[in-house]
């Protein structure tokens, strides 16, 4: 027997009952000449309907407005349009071309092949649509027998949807602007989670070269899809290896709608939808999904915009009335594990050590003089510590296994059950953190050049001062910032400042988890401390601005005994080019360092101190140091008012700034 | 997909078909866990990634095709305790050493085990640690034919934990109906 066919045979007996009751309503007789005819009637039904101005079937073909008006589907795969290319840009021919293919007999080909589907098995969701909208008379036209269709339906199960929002990996800035998908409750129950399906909107990424990724993922050259994956694959994805906290915003959708958004799903895999990083993404599509899902949701038009931010998704689901109706978060292994260890004291901590470095065939380490319960603790924070550290890959080591073994075994003997831990997460539930776009307007005055004015655009995303719920702790990431300074004595309005990119990811050191900590920035800034801000200067105004890169990594380090206060240290190289250096060099060259020190004082005091030396030994030689000194104050979610002191050699300048979170 | 496990494809594909087979359910892989793998996490990478909104690219190759185990990222009825254990395998094994948790209250059902059942199921894996898993290179396949063998074994268990429910869950179908005709012809037997 082929294999296909045998798959065929065990799917057909597997959901007999399923595949029977609609294969019976598929033999009733249909004489061929009353369909043409009720095709006709249905398709001037749906004229004098509308249907084709209807929302929800807009929705079903991802129509959007353009500027100029015109529809445009952004689904990109043809095969997604039944009435051909003309379908992408008109609604209303699509939802012909698709009466009239539902109406087409069954297919003669293998009913469990993708290639021989009938078109209403493809498009369930329309059939479904058109059916109850048109009030269609299955006697005249029956439904087609989807067997294929229906054992994935039946395989998923849905019960309830719920959003779930990655939070950043704290290591990784990269991860800070988060990533969104679906969990499919399933027919096994709640209790169950990890049984359940995962809709994930992805790109096809088939290069490993940063470069192309970078620029494809900017221009669309990525195709995007709908996956169904189990959850437990998203669970080991995130949770285990990338040690990503997980928050799950369950969603308040009705049978009928959960039904349609899985019909839905299951249309999209005849499309692709070209993936945009920054605007239609993995969170800009899954709102789509929610809209067919429930059509009075009015998601995408809140997000649209120069970027769709993941945790602005969420915060937009929630803004919808009643539509989240519980909130939880999923600590990841490394949660787990720090909280774990922080339940140990210090000699017991060693004895996870020891068992996670035991030797190979050697003697595991003797049981410490603790009770049984807390030997177990000791085990299950060092079998974590283990995985951590080796088990996350595709092919664990032949030592982890050896090692990982003798704990099991030690541990399974101890015969106490799983000892409860306290499981916070480690970064806050993204709906509670500020807003992405940040406008600051600032008055200041320095020491060189009197009174000045600033305005700050702020595309993304947290910096140490902004107010910290919601966003890894450690760590700063802010693109596409703009600062515009107008000064009052020479009127004058110049640019101030451009962070292209501007990164600092502090790893504080942790005797179980080392990370390198980094910095990198590139964009635009005044070279103040050569002295330009003078009145006397000949490099004032534009000429004194350069543009640059920085980059740097050193170490970093949590203090106080709450934890509350990092500081980091990191050597760093710069480079610089502009008018800002002197005549003959239009360059600089140089390397040096930078220390730093965050701290809060209850949730709406922030102070942040740092200095940094640099000496440059190419272009314009010299050294040059810059100190900055900020404290910030939260006045609502959305206003914070912020102090600060910069200085740059000799210059020296004082500013208030009042930001506002949109 | 790669078709990992082959030797068990003949055997699994006829098994679940029915329940008069329900001995076989389950004992087939699906080479689901090689697809676990790490990212690219370098420093240069996530620059990159931060700059274009890294969000979201397809970690694992379950696509949207047709394979001897997942079709459309759905996991077929007679693969799912073997998918479930090939990717959760250091997970299961560590919920059973410490005697439960998320991974083996799951994977108990999907071994069809009634929820009243699953604290003795907790504890006979703990029990059996060593007998259902013999060696440091054990495989998942053995810790799901180990784990069915001990249930069978286990006088507790063996009327509590069955593969028609089991089948019964994993085709979606409606849960209560056949837990209460099992338990009462259970019950009956007793």
């Amino acid at each position: 027997m082929r294999f296909s066919s045998r798959v065929a045979v065990l799917v057909f007996s597997l959901f007999g009952f399923c595949f029977e009751a609609s294969s019976s309503e598929a033999q009733t007789p249909v004489s061929a000449t009353a369909v043409p005819t009720y095709v006709d009637e249905l398709l001037s039904r749906s004229r004098t309907l509308g249907l084709a101005d209807k929302r929800m079937w807009q929705l079903l073909g991802h129509y959007r407005k353009t500027w100029w008006g015109a529809w445009r589907s952004q689904a990109d795969g043809a095969d997604f349009f039944l009435a051909g290319a003309v379908g992408s840009r008109d609604p209303r021919a699509e939802l012909e071309a698709s009466l009239r293919a539902f109406v087409k007999p069954a297919s003669t080909g293998d009913p469990m092949k993708p290639e021989g589907q009938h078109p209403q098995c493809v498009f369930p969701a329309r059939w479904a649509w058109l059916k109850q909208e048109l009030a269609i008379d299955a006697r005249r036209l029956p439904d087609q027998p989807c067997p294929l269709f229906e054992s994935w339906r039946s395989g998923i199960a849905v019960q309830a949807a719920t959003l779930v929002y990655a939070t950043a990996f704290l290591n990784s800035p990269a991860s800070m602007y988060g990533h969104t998908f679906l969990r499919l409750s399933r027919s096994t129950g709640e209790g169950n989670r990890l049984l359940d399906y995962a809709v994930n909107f992805a790109a096809d990424v088939d290069t490993e070269n940063g470069f192309v990724y970078a620029l494809r993922g900017v221009t669309g050259g990525f195709r995007g899809r709908f996956y169904v994956v189990p959850f437990y694959m998203k669970v080991q994805e995130y949770s285990n290896i990338d040690s990503r906290d997980l928050w799950e915003y369950e969603l308040a959708l009705s049978p009928e709608q959960l039904n349609r958004l899985v019909m839905h799903t299951w249309e999209t895999r005849s499309t692709h939808f070209n993936y945009f990083f920054f605007t239609r993404n993995c969170s800009y599509q899954l709102l789509s999904l929610l809209e067919v899902a429930d059509p009075k949701l009015h998601l995408l038009e809140d997000v649209d915009g120069p970027r769709v931010i993941p945790a602005d998704t969420v915060r937009v689901a929630l803004k919808q009335h009643g539509l989240v109706r519980a909130i939880r978060p999923r600590p990841s292994l490394r949660t787990v594990m720090t909280q774990r260890k922080d339940q140990l004291n210090s000699p017991e901590v060693d004895a996870a050590e020891a068992w996670v470095a035991m030797p190979i065939g050697g003697q595991p380490p003797a049981p410490g003089p603790w009770s049984k319960e807390r030997q177990a603790m000791v085990l299950d924070a060092a079998a974590d510590y283990a995985r951590f550290r080796d088990g996350v890959r595709a092919e664990p080591s032949e030592d982890f296994k050896q090692r990982e073994r003798v704990l099991l075994l030690a541990r399974g003997r101890l015969g106490v059950p799983p000892q409860a831990v306290v499981t916070t997460v480690a970064i806050d539930a993204p709906h509670r953190g500020h807003e992405t776009l940040r406008l600051g307007l600032a008055t200041g005055i320095s020491d060189q050049a009197g009174m000045f004015q600033t305005l700050t655009i702020r595309s993304a995303i947290h910096d140490y001062l902004d107010p910290p719920r919601g966003y890894p702790e450690d760590a700063q990431l802010e693109m596409a910032s703009v600062r515009f300074r107008f000064d009052d004595d020479r009127r004058r309005l110049r640019l101030d400042k451009i962070d292209a990119v501007s990164i600092l990811s502090a790893a504080p050191v942790d005797r179980w988890v080392h990370s390198p900590s980094w910095k990198v920035w590139f964009g635009a800034d005044n070279a103040r401390e050569l002295g330009c801000e003078r009145p006397e200067s000949t490099r004032a105004g534009w000429r004194c601005l350069y543009a640059g890169v920085n980059a740097g990594g050193g170490f970093a380090a949590r203090l106080g005994s709450a934890k509350r206060g990092l500081m980091f240290a990191l050597a760093e190289t710069d480079v610089g080019v502009g008018p800002a250096f002197a005549a003959n060099h239009n360059y600089r060259v140089g390397a040096g360092g930078e220390v730093g020190l965050v701290g809060q004082a209850g949730t709406r005091f922030r102070m942040q101190l740092g200095g940094r030396y640099l000496y440059y030994f190419l272009g314009a030689t010299g050294g040059a140091w810059r100190g900055f000194a900020g404290e910030s104050i939260s006045l609502t979610r959305s206003f914070e008012l912020r102090f600060a002191t910069e200085i740059a050699g000799t210059y020296t300048q004082g500013t208030i700034e009042i930001l506002g979170y949109l | 997909m790669k078709r990992l496990g082959m030797l068990a494809v003949a055997f699994g594909l006829t098994a679940g078909a029915s329940v008069a087979h329900a001995q076989e359910y389950g004992m087939a892989g699906c080479g689901l866990g090689s697809l676990i793998f790490g990212k690219d996490n370098s420093v240069m990478m996530q620059v990159l990634a931060a700059t274009t909104n890294g969000t979201g690219y397809q970690t694992f190759a379950i696509t949207s095709g047709t394979s001897n185990c997942v079709s459309g990222g759905v996991v077929k009825a007679s693969r799912e305790q073997a998918a479930f254990a090939e990717v959760n395998f250091q997970d299961l094994k560590r919920n059973m050493a410490s005697g439960g948790g998320e991974f083996l209250s799951s994977f108990s059902t999907l071994l069809g085990c009634e929820d009243s059942a699953k604290a003795t199921f907790f504890k006979m894996s703990q029990e059996k640690f060593e007998a259902i898993l013999p060696s440091a290179n054990a495989t998942p396949m053995q810790l799901v034919v180990g784990v069915k063998a001990q249930i069978k074994a286990d006088p507790r268990l063996v009327n509590s934990c069955t593969d028609e429910r089991a089948i019964a869950r994993a085709e979606g179908r409606a849960e209560k109906p056949v837990a209460v005709a099992l338990t009462s012809s259970a019950q009956a037997t007793k």
